[in-house]
Order: C-alpha cells, then structure tokens, then sequence
C-alpha cells in the first residue's frame, strides 16, 4: 500500500519540477525575446539618454558589432571623489549606448580587481593602462582617454608635492606639471566637460571604416619636429593624430621630390627656409589634381617675405599670406583695455571668430571652443572666387583686433595703416573636381593656418580639437558631425541660503515619521474595539 | 445533490478515506459521525474542493469536483473545524469579504450581513473584532460567513465544537431550521448532537462507510430496537428468575447478571414492549422489582457496536464493512 | 477577477492593520531619509537633488538591500502562517481561482512596497519647494522600477511563504534566495575563463540590477526591461500557485 503513495508523491514533486522548469524556462524566453524589439521611450526633463540622431545612424550603420573594453582604475584621495565621478558618468553613457541599439554594441567593463583577466585582455587589444575605453570592431581599434579625452578636467592645484607627483605619475595627459607647480592653496580637481558622445561617435565610426589615412609631414626645411617635446615641436600633435587612427609619416622633399602616393594629407609647416621650386610645382600640381594640403608659414618667413617659402607657395594656390602680427587689446583687471603690450599678440578665438556652417569649424563653434593663436600674420580676406576656386575665411579675429606692422609697437597706430576689423587667420580653398589615376573624384583642398606656432606643443591644448577637425576634413573624413551631448540635469539645493538644511533635516527625521507613526497610532485606535 | 463516488484519498502511505459511496438528496441532512481520524474532516475537505480526491469522483449538483471545482466551490458554503477567520476584521468586514469573494455586490452583502447575523445571534457584535470574541462567538461568525452566500449544500465540520450547552442548543436549532431550504452535511464526533438534528446518518470509521440510513433504520439493524429492563432486589435467583423470563411467550432473549449490591439486572428482549407481561410474572413470582422500564435503542449504543465490531473483526481495517443501507443509497 | 480584487484589497487592509506594516514603513523612512541625507551632504559633489533620489530608488546598494529584506517579511506570513490557521482553506474552497488568491496577496504585498517607495515623491516636493526641482520623469522611472522589482521579490517571497510552514523559515530562504538572485550576476561576471563566461550569459537573463539600472535608474521606460521583471514575476507567481496546488495534494 505504501508503494503506490510514494509513487504519487514522486509524480507530484515531479510535476512541479517540471512546471518549475517551464516556467524559468518561458521567462528567460520572454527575456530574450524582448531585446529583439523593444521600445524606449526617455522621461527624463532633458532627454538625457536619447543619443544624437546622428550617432544613432552610425550604429545603426555598423557592419558588425562594436566590442567596447572599459579599463577603469580608481585614484587616490582627494581625487578618488571626481574619478568616481568620471567613471560613473562614463559607464551611464556606456549603458545609455548600449540600450539605444542593443546587440549592436558590446559592454565589457574590466575590474581592476581581476588583474590577470585584464592583463590578458589587453595584451590581445595590444593596448596598455588603465582608465581608457577600447572600441574594437574585427582588426580595428580606437582608444579613448577617460582623462583629458572624454573628460576635459580641470586638475585644480594639489596641496603636496607628493600629489602633483601621484598625479603625473598616473600618465593622465594635462594633469599638473611637477616643474611649474607652484604650491598655493589646494583646490579640488573638477569635471570641466564630459565629450563623451562625440568622440565615441568619432570612435565608432573609426573602427568600423576602413584603413587608417596618412598624413605625411614635409621636413629638411627647419620644419619643427616631430618628435621632439620642446615647446615649439609637433610631438603632440603626431601623438593626437596618431590615436585618432592617422598614420604619421615625414616626407623629405631633397630626397624624394614627387608627393608620395598614399598621401592622404600633406602637412607643411613652421619651415623657416625656402622650398625647392621642383618641390613647389610638385605640391601644386598634386593639390590640382586632388591633392590635400595644410599649409602653416613660419612668422619668419612671411615677415622676410622669402621667396619660395610655404607662405609664397599659399599664395601662389590662391591664399595670399600678408605680413603683420595681428593684435588685440589685452583684457586689464578692471576691465580696461590695454595696448602697446608685447602679451597683445597672444589671440584668443571664441566662437564668434568661428565660421559657421562650414563642416570643419562648425561642431567647435557649437561647443564653443576657443582656439589660441601667438604671434600671427594673416590672409587676405577671403569670400572671393579665384579662378581655381572658392577662398573662404574660417577662422577670423576679433573685431577690435588690428595688423601691427613692423617695426612693432603693439599699439594700433593709424599712421603706419593699421585698422581695426576682423582678419582671417585660416582660411580654406577648394579646388574642382580632379580624377585620380585610380578614377575616383577628388577635390583638391588648401587649408592655410597663418600660423605655424598654431600647431606646436605648447599651444595644442586648446587647438587640439580645430587641428584634428582640420586633419579629418583634409582627409575628406567627414564624419566630424556635431553630436549632441547628453546632458543629466543637475539641480542643488542652495544650503548656504536661508535654512533648507534644517527645514530638509526635520522633515526628513521627524516630519514624514511623524506622518507615518501618527496614521498609524491612529488607526490602532479606530481599530481598537 | 451530492453524488460521492468510490472516493478515496491517501495521504503518502496512509489511507485516509477508502473507498466510500453515498448520495445527498437535495434538502438531506446528513450527519457524519465518526471517531476522531475516521476521516470525517478529509471526505469534507474533498467535497468541497479543497483536498483533490486519489481515486473516485465527487459531483455536486452535476458538477465534479475536481473539472468544475469553481462551479462547486460556489454551491457549497463550507466551515471548517478550525473556523478561519481574520482575527483582525470586524466580524461585518470579514462578511463583506466573503461576499465581495462570492461576487455579491456591495448592497447585497451588506444586507446579507444584517441577515445572517441575525440568524446566528450576533446582530449586536457586527462592529466588533473577531479576535476579542469568544470562541462559541466565533464559532458563530464562521458560520454566518459559511450562511452569507446562501448556498444550496452547508457542509458544517464540527459546527457545535467549543460551544457551550445553551449555544449548542442554539446552533443545532439553526441547523434544523436550515435544513428546510437547503442540503446539510455536518460532521461531529458528538452522538446527541447528531441524534438532535439529523435524520440520516453516515458512520464513519477508519476510513470505510460502517453505516448508512435513518436512525430508525440503524438503530433497527442493531437489532430490533429496545428492551426491557428489569431489575430485582436481592435475595434473587438468578438462573431461576432467567429460565423464567425466557419460558415468557415474545421473548427472544434474556441477558442477567448479579450486580454489585446482590440485586439482579435483566434485559429481556422481545417483539414490542414487554413490560406488562413482565411486571404480571414478576408479581406471580414475588420477586420485588426495583426497576420495570424500556429501553429506547440509542445511536450511541449503534456507534459503540459499530466501532467494536470493527476493531475485533477487521483490525487492519482492510477489509470494507458491507453496511447493507449504504448500498442501496449508492 | 472579482475574486482577485476582494483578496487584494483584503490582503492590503491585513497588510496595513497589523502593526508589522508600520513599522517596516517607519524603517523604510528613516532608512531612505538617512541615506538621502548622507547623498545630500557629500562635500565632493555638492547637494545635488537627482542624484540622491537615484540612490534611495535602486540607484545604489542600500536600496536593494532593504528590499531583498522587506519583501520576504511582507510575504512570509501569506501563504504559511494562513495554511496552518486554515485561512488558506478558507480561501481556496471559495470560488476563486488559485491563481487568483496567490496573485492578489502578491499584488498586496507589492502595492505596500510601492507605496513605501513613493516617499521618494514625498522628497522630491521638499526639495523641490527648497527651490532644487529633481528631475520628475526620471523619478517616475526609477519609482516604477523599484516596484517592478518589488513585484518580482514579493512573488518570490511567496514562492517561499508556500514552499515552507513557518513564516520565520520561509522569510529566511526568501531573503537567501533574492540575495543569490541580485549578487550572482555580478559575480559571475567577475569569473574568468571560459566557463565563468559561459555562466555570466546565462546568468545575466536573471541580473536584477543591470536591468533596472540600464533604463529606469537613467530614467527610460525600455519594453524590454519592463519585461525583464513581469516575465521573471509571473513566473515565480506560477510558480508559488503550482506549489500550492501541490500542497493540495500532498495534503
């Protein structure tokens, strides 16, 4: 008799074994089932997680999904606060990214906890350090800094020595610079800008196009070099092209006179003695016939009008370089302004200065950039067609900035000519369409920046963005397009003022317990027979 | 209205209700009465929905049990022995509940309410909370909530358990008065209780239908209804005065024995009431009679007979009993 | 569904009758005061609103912890305590569908925890009338999905209350099984080699807090995570019906 018994009793739990199963099973379907489409819909004030349209499109365009490695390590006091920060912002956005088009990309977010996994996992990106995002699609990479890249910081001033060492020893590019700190009171780092949206989209659009352009850089001119880290080098910039995916190469015209082939862009600048005149036909004949070029003339050069100099060869494309050093009246500290000043040469550019609706300076224009120039000459206006095509003036001065010509007083000085009005500083100029011996279309184009210190170490800082827009657009990269970035909306409360912290603090501790526990008492009450 | 089938129903390896028929007739009231672990409390949770059967099939008004349990669930209002009730509501609230479960609308309930409580005694408590009511109070209340959706079949479990004898006086003539409009199936281990309010009654025991009918019928199975009892004052002879009441025509059979005190104690069983003839013989004799009465046969002595034959005759209880009635029932 | 609407509002007047309810409601305050408090006073970040109503609504740990604990206490009587009172017999002779019993206390239970979270929308109008308007869509969001996940909690909560006799057990192996629930994810994730990956996608169809935290901690209604947490609901609410179907037979 107890056979039987059991036997059902077995059935029984059998049974809900198996409706157990089903049911996981059925809700973990369900679950799959509901990433293949899905809807989002954003309820936030500012529609803080709809991404831009525009990189909505690029990964909605990837090829194949996107693989995104996040190396992240946390700091040190005091700046554990603001990395936390950094990285919390950062991995929102990641998930932001992620759900707009799931499946599409890839999160793999690497605990520095597990060494080894990480270790082995970059060893196979071929990549290094930490605090970084990989983006890899196949064979192709893109890296992005999560100090100095999607985060511009502002490092604020350490109060010991020991912390501008730590911090410079985290390999964070702008951090404090331990030869000219100065001690002073401390001042918490803080988060000037997250960029995260654009340069991912960049990113992604970096690893799912195709091969890396070549920027060749002319030398054996007194170019600066490329390599070097003095101030007035271009060890940065090669740096900022090459982890944007450029690959940088010299080209020395004495040796090999003819534009190399595979030059996507070519890069003349600072060079303080004259080219060749072969080399001069050569570089024009290759922009006619589709070539790409930047041109950025020595102040030497110009103010000695040499012949045959990148600034001559600028103007024989169409981009007359004029001597004079532009000028602007420094800002006093009570607002005054002041002249004759040797500091009135150092041009800051804000938005205003910026052409609008050109592709290369419009998304800074939006982001309000400002761009740095010292010691410049400056174009010929521009806006005027030439008879091989459009000049046209990208970026300009200040309106009340003046050409001071030589001898310099750093004063505007009507007598010697000298007028207030806006100059261009880099203008552009497109050539009609030419035919490359492969048979595709191309257009030739001259970007002229009247400025050769523009580029140099010292001043990339704040250039960064204009030359690598300048580089991308010379290499027809076009996707520089302006993205949206995702604001979160903030909102403090004002403590200092008036008694919220008090009025918060009682509510918080009395008030709303008091609600519950009176409602409550009172009920007991009622309910009391 | 109530059609119990072959029913069954194991708990692991014990068998708990083996294999019992029987049929309600719309407006029977039945009790079942049955020593504690017959199997009362199971046949009634499997009637009404609560405990699915092992075997065999129950249908109440057409409907089986376990197909159309909701269809049966809503005929049968049910009281269980424990008496579930939220110890928290006010008995009215804990009515309107049970309405609101049976679909009732809000007006109907609340009238229902005033009705059924009413009817148990407890018009005044309505406000009241079911934890501070006594335990025949909530005894009560469990039953105007079984009463509140007036149903056609009442299955009360031991609806007279923890009450006083003046409730229990209450209650049973509430259960008479039920009994008119609608099927009752109550269950007690209580002999007078069931005596008092139902006409038909099904024994239980160890799990096996050990009889079914009227108390007339059972009791008459018992054997022939009562006796008569006759007890002589000493000095009595016994095998003398048995010989004697034996030799009496319409006597079937004399049961005798000495008691304690001397005196002798006779049951005399026979066709219809004896007494006359036996007061006659105890004149002629000159035996001084202290005690001439007749013995009306009890479903007491019915349920003792029952449940000892059982134990001595199938102790494992294997083997079913044939109560005869209970056959012609099914 | 009549039926399932009487036992949910019985269910929430028991809830809400007996002192148990008040003071997790009191806890729940005090709890969520203090850690929107401590947000609210970090000298780092100032006192910013939105984040600090993240934190008491699933954005941070302190959140998830008072929930995998409350909804267990909330459910542990439900299914056990009314077994053994015979309530629960009470309820499944009448005519009411088990489902419907089962998913009316469970909508109970979640109705009280959603009403605990709306305290955040209490907070929310005080900072508010202190002139830091938070973002009200985003609290929307992050309260919706705190009581989705308490949806999820509480049916497995009574997946336990039914599985086992005593409340204090079945509050016990409810609590283990909603931590195993939320930390195994992550901790699979931290594994390495090829089965610690293998496992970390399995596991991930059942990671509580990557769901909540990609969309309604941010402050999107995503379909897929509205999903996420009614699919794995309705499925532990099968399965606590299924359990009490086979308490019915094993009597």
């Amino acid at each position: 008799m107890s056979a039987p018994g059991r036997f059902t009793r077995t059935a029984i739990g059998l049974r809900a074994v198996l409706a157990a199963v089903l049911a996981v099973g059925a809700a973990a379907l369900a679950v799959d089932v509901s990433g293949w489409r899905y809807a989002r819909l954003d309820l936030t004030a500012r529609q803080s997680n709809t991404l831009d349209p525009a990189t909505i499109d690029v990964i909605d365009k990837l090829p194949e999904p996107v693989t995104v490695d996040v190396f992240l390590r946390g700091l040190k006091a005091p700046y554990a606060g603001v990395c936390f920060a950094a990285q919390t912002r950062l991995q929102e956005f990641l998930l932001v990214v992620e759900g707009a088009r799931r499946g599409r990309i890839e999160l793999a977010f690497h605990d520095a906890s597990d060494f080894e996994a990480t270790q082995e996992r970059q060893r196979e990106l071929a990549t290094e350090g930490t605090n970084k995002v990989v983006l890899s699609c196949g064979a192709r990479r893109a890296e992005l800094e999560l100090f100095g890249e999607l985060f511009l910081m502002d490092w604020g001033n350490p109060s010991s020595e020991e912390q501008v060492r730590y911090l410079a020893g985290q390999g964070i590019p702008g951090v404090v610079d331990p030869r000219t700190w100065r001690g002073g009171t401390f001042r918490p780092a803080e988060i000037a800008e997250f960029r995260g949206e654009e340069l991912f989209t960049q990113a992604l659009l970096k690893v799912s196009s195709g091969e890396a352009p070549k920027a060749y850089f002319a030398k054996g001119h007194g170019e600066p070099s490329l390599d070097g880290i003095e101030p007035s080098d271009l060890s940065r910039l090669k740096s900022v092209l090459e982890r944007d995916g450029f690959e940088v190469a010299e080209w020395d015209p004495l040796r090999s006179p003819s534009v190399p082939g595979d030059c996507d862009v070519l890069a003349l600048i600072g060079a303080q003695q004259p080219y060749q005149e072969s080399t001069r036909t050569a570089v024009k004949t290759w922009v006619e016939a589709g070539g790409r070029l930047l041109g950025a003339p020595h102040l030497e050069d110009v103010e000695h009008k040499l012949a045959g100099s990148t600034a001559s060869l600028l103007s024989e494309l169409g981009l007359a370089v004029r001597p004079g050093v532009i000028c602007q009246p420094l800002v006093g500290l009570g607002g005054e302004k002041v002249e004759s000043d040797s500091r009135c040469t150092l041009l800051w550019i804000d938005e205003r200065g910026l052409q609008p609706s050109h592709p290369l300076t419009e998304p800074l224009r939006l982001r309000r950039r400002r761009l740095q120039f010292t010691s410049t000459p400056s174009f010929d206006g521009g806006g005027y067609q030439t008879d091989s095509g459009l000049v046209l003036p990208l970026v300009t001065s200040p309106a009340d900035s003046w050409r001071d010509l030589a001898p310099f007083d750093f004063s505007c000085n009507a007598a010697k000519g000298e007028r207030r009005e806006r100059y261009t500083l880099v203008a552009v100029k497109q050539f009609g369409s030419a035919k490359a011996a492969d048979g595709s279309v191309s257009q030739g184009r001259v970007l002229g920046v009247a400025s050769a210190f523009f580029f140099d170490n010292q001043s990339l800082d704040t250039n960064r963005d204009f030359a690598l827009n300048a580089f991308n657009w010379l290499a027809a990269r076009e996707y520089r397009i302006s993205v949206r970035a995702l604001e979160k909306t903030e909102s403090y409360l004002d403590f200092a003022r008036g008694n919220a912290k008090p009025i918060l603090t009682y509510t918080l501790w009395l008030g709303l317990p008091g609600l519950c526990a009176g409602i409550g008492l009172l009920l007991f009450l009622r309910r009391r027979n | 209205m109530i059609d119990v089938q072959h029913l069954s129903r194991r708990f692991g390896p014990h068998l708990a209700v083996d294999d019992i028929s029987f049929r309600l007739e719309r407006g029977e009231v039945v009790g079942f009465l049955g020593p504690n672990g017959a199997g009362k409390t199971t046949t009634m949770r499997m009637l009404t929905g609560f405990l699915p059967p092992s075997g065999g099939t129950v249908r109440v008004d057409g409907f089986d049990v376990l197909k159309d349990s909701l269809a049966v669930r809503a005929r049968i209002g049910y009281l269980p022995e424990s008496v579930p009730l939220y110890r928290e509501l006010r008995v009215q609230e804990m009515l309107w509940f049970q309405g609101r479960l049976r679909g009732l609308s809000r007006a109907e309930a609340r009238r229902r309410t005033g009705v059924v409580l009413e009817r148990v005694g407890l018009a005044e408590r309505a406000r009241s909370l079911i934890g501070c009511l006594s335990k025949g109070q909530r005894q009560r209340v469990g039953l105007a909530v079984a009463l509140l959706p007036e149903p056609e079949v009442l299955v009360l479990d031991e609806p007279t358990s923890g009450l006083d004898p003046l409730q229990r006086l209450e209650v049973r003539a509430l259960i008479r008065e039920l009994s008119k409009e609608r099927t009752v199936l109550l269950s007690s281990h209580i002999l007078p209780e069931i005596e008092a309010t139902c006409p038909r009654v099904i024994i239980l025991q160890r799990g096996h239908i050990a009889a079914d009918g009227t108390q007339t019928e059972l009791v008459a199975r018992l054997g022939g209804g009562g006796f008569v009892r006759l007890e002589l004052a000493r000095p009595v002879e016994l095998e003398r005065a048995r010989t004697d009441l034996a030799a009496l025509s319409g006597v079937h059979s004399v049961e005798a024995q000495l008691l304690a005190d001397g005196n002798a104690a006779c049951e005399v069983r026979g066709e219809g009431d004896l007494r006359g003839a036996l007061g006659a013989l105890a004149h002629a004799r000159g035996w001084t009679v202290r005690e001439l009465s007749w013995q009306r046969p009890t479903l007491e002595k019915l349920f003792t007979h029952i449940a000892f034959e059982l134990e001595h005759e199938h102790p494992a209880g294997s083997v079913r009993a044939a109560p005869p009635s209970a056959e012609g029932a099914a | 569904m009549k039926g399932l609407a009487a036992i949910y509002r019985r269910e929430l007047a028991g809830l809400f009758l007996a002192p148990l309810a008040w003071i997790l409601l009191l806890v729940v305050l005090f709890y969520q005061a203090y850690f929107f408090l401590l947000v609210l006073s970090n000298p780092s970040r100032g006192p910013e609103v939105n984040e600090a109503l993240s934190l008491v609504l699933g954005g941070g740990y302190p959140f998830w912890l008072l929930l995998l604990t409350l909804a267990p206490l909330l459910t542990m009587r439900m299914i056990s305590e009314e077994s053994r009172s015979g309530l629960l017999e009470f309820l499944l002779t009448a005519p009411v569908a088990d489902g419907a019993v089962v998913v009316g206390k469970a909508m109970a239970a979640t109705t009280f925890l959603a009403l605990a979270w709306s305290s955040a929308f209490l907070f929310g109008l005080l900072v508010q009338f202190l002139g830091a308007p938070p973002d009200w869509g985003q609290l929307f969001t992050a309260w919706l999905g705190a009581s989705l996940a308490s949806g999820l909690f509480c049916a497995l909560g009574l997946v336990s209350s039914a599985l086992f006799s005593t409340p204090l057990l079945a509050a016990f192996m409810a609590i283990l099984a909603n931590i195993a629930m939320f930390a195994l994810p992550p901790l699979v994730r931290s594994l390495h080699g090829p089965a610690g990956a293998l496992l970390a996608q399995v596991l991930e169809r059942i990671d509580v807090f990557r769901h909540f935290q990609g969309s309604f901690q941010a402050g999107v209604l995503d379909s897929a995570h509205v999903i996420f947490f009614l699919a794995w609901t309705a499925a532990a609410l099968f399965l606590a019906v299924r359990v009490v179907e086979s308490r019915r037979w094993l009597g």
